[in-house]
């Protein structure tokens, strides 16, 4: 290590934190400490880490005074007092700390957005509730109409050594009799780790066109637009799983040879020496 | 604190995405440079393909056929590039890597239709080792878009005491699946899994190691596959479906209540 410059370690122990599994930021925090023992870079690019991972992720908290959770993402933070997140529906911003994960209780008072905003926040949650055990989505907006929509479901499961998280950012222009095009990305991440290590990463983009009308009549167009398009990208995933098991997987290694026995060692050799005569030459297959 | 750091090193290999092992094996040796030889024998990486001019065949690259920067082929027994004193098996040994690599040629042929076999030996105490591999990289076409990629580590531990001997497998598959289409977009589902076992067999036939390393090779892939099949088809599945629930979770919850319902009518059935 003596021979690293400083930007290359923060470059290489960033890769590693930022590339932490769903709910195992603190696990890849304690190994790196653990081998890099005790360096004050660590703590430098922990902090900065911390912050991208956790919008990144979109985690969420619920605040006790309000009764439902708060999303961190990128779009949400107050630009005037970092690490303060809106909550569109009470108006509020509450102070997120990065290291437990939770908000502190700490707040300041933020923008409600328009309508449509709370209306769309409204559908979008009543859909959340119907596809995610346990999740949080939240709708915020800007000064140019631009409406962002984040949905995020996690489930955690160390004892059982999986995790997994289900990310989707929707996007549109919100301004009254337009037609707007409605941008999304779904994210999909799980890891199984025992005896092994197993990740799925999904990534898809969107798009469909949408008229902008009544907040009312556009809500609901939205979520359904984002409920159908979710759930054809799921139905889409069962379908490459079956398909990945079914052929895929089957045509890299058999159950058993064609023969439907096992290998015979013992006489393995034999058997070479007569493929080789009659002229079934395997080798040719491979080379 | 040597242990610690290495113990902590795979456990961080363990959580990072197994696309990018080498990367993140190339930082972690640039980071504790102490334990290069510790990582790059602990940590399995994607097999890679070379090819040997003089046999005219493909060999397996791995930790055990590597030299300094050279690797050797198992067919011509020669380094690659050149390395006059280049360790190299004794020459009893190199009778049995010879018929290794015949019959796992053979077994490779059997179970893969295709793909790259290589096995490796190297004398120990009391007996030696040997590495056994096994690529296969999934033909892409229309009918079937998805990229797979299998690879085999075997690495078997040979003591001989007198007319038997002990073998410790140690094995991983690393199994790759990457998906690219209009419906799903990109599906990257990568990884491995390693097991381990431990068996005493009699030494006192003609070719016994070849036959004694079949068999126990043989039946840990069998019971890999199967964990792969369960594991990358089911339970990785299974987790998205816990995430999201595909018809509701009021769905999913009554499905789920009529399933013990059923099951407490048939205990209850029993017990009468």
């Amino acid at each position: 290590m003596e021979n690293l410059s400083e930007e290359e370690i923060i470059r290489i122990i960033s890769k590693f934190l930022l590339s932490s599994p769903p709910g195992e930021f603190k696990e890849v925090l304690t190994d790196v400490k653990s081998i890099l023992g005790d360096n004050p870079i660590v703590n430098k690019v922990i902090i900065a880490c911390l912050k991208e991972y956790n919008e990144d992720q979109m985690v969420f908290d619920t605040i006790e005074e309000l009764g439902y959770p708060v999303l961190v993402t990128e779009y949400s933070e107050s630009q005037e007092n970092p690490d303060y997140y809106l909550d569109p529906i009470s108006g509020m911003m509450f102070r997120f700390d990065h290291f437990s994960a939770k908000f502190t209780g700490d707040k300041k008072e933020g923008e409600k957005g328009t309508e449509l905003r709370e209306v769309i926040g409204k559908e979008i949650q009543k859909y959340g509730e119907t596809y995610f055990v346990e999740g949080a989505s939240s709708v915020y907006d800007d000064e140019d109409n631009k409406i962002v929509i984040c949905i995020t479901g996690a489930r955690f499961s160390p004892s059982n050594f999986w995790n997994g998280r289900w990310r989707s950012v929707w996007e549109m222009n919100g301004t009254p009799n337009t037609s707007t095009t409605l941008k999304g990305e779904i994210k999909v991440n799980t890891h199984y780790y025992e005896d092994g290590n197993v990740q799925l990463t999904t990534y898809k983009e969107f798009k469909a066109d949408l008229q902008v009308t009544d907040p009312q009549t556009t809500a609901k167009k939205v979520v359904e637009l984002i409920q159908n398009l979710e759930n054809q990208f799921h139905e889409s995933l069962v379908q490459n799983y079956i398909q990945m098991g079914d052929t895929t997987f089957k045509s890299l290694r058999k159950k058993l040879p064609y023969t439907g026995t096992k290998v015979d060692f013992a006489n393995v050799l034999a058997h070479r020496i007569k493929t080789e005569i009659s002229g079934d030459n395997s080798e040719k297959k491979t080379n | 604190m040597g242990d610690d750091q290495l113990d902590c090193a795979l456990d961080l290999m363990r959580r990072m995405p197994p696309t990018n092992i080498e990367d993140n094996l190339a930082g972690l040796i640039d980071l504790v440079p102490d334990l290069t030889e510790d990582l790059l024998s602990a940590v399995d990486q994607p097999l890679k393909v070379s090819h040997d001019k003089e046999f005219g065949r493909d060999y397996l690259l791995c930790d055990y056929n590597r030299d300094g920067d050279s690797y050797r082929s198992p067919w011509s027994n020669k380094y690659d590039p050149k390395l006059p004193d280049g360790a190299l098996p004794s020459k009893k040994l190199r009778e049995i890597e010879v018929q290794a690599n015949e019959a796992f040629d053979v077994y490779r042929d059997l179970y893969y239709e295709g793909g790259v076999s290589s096995v490796y030996c190297w004398d120990i105490d009391d007996g030696f080792a040997a590495c056994v591999l096994i690529k296969k990289v999934g033909e892409q076409h229309e009918k079937r878009p998805i990229q797979g990629v299998w690879d085999s580590i075997h690495v078997v531990e040979v003591n001989e005491k007198g007319k038997t001997a002990n073998y410790k497998l140690t094995s991983t598959v690393m199994l790759s699946m990457t998906t690219e289409n209009k419906d799903t977009g990109s599906v990257n589902l990568c990884g491995s899994l390693t097991r381990q076992s431990e068996t005493d067999f009699p030494v006192t036939e003609e070719n016994a190691h070849i036959v004694n390393m079949g068999k126990i090779i043989e039946d840990m892939e069998q019971k890999l596959r199967n964990a792969l099949e369960i594991i990358y088809f089911g339970k990785t599945h299974d987790i998205v479906n816990e995430i999201r629930a595909i018809k509701g979770v009021e769905e999913a919850q009554r499905r789920k209540q009529s399933q013990m319902n059923i099951v407490s009518t048939i205990m209850e059935d029993k017990q009468r």
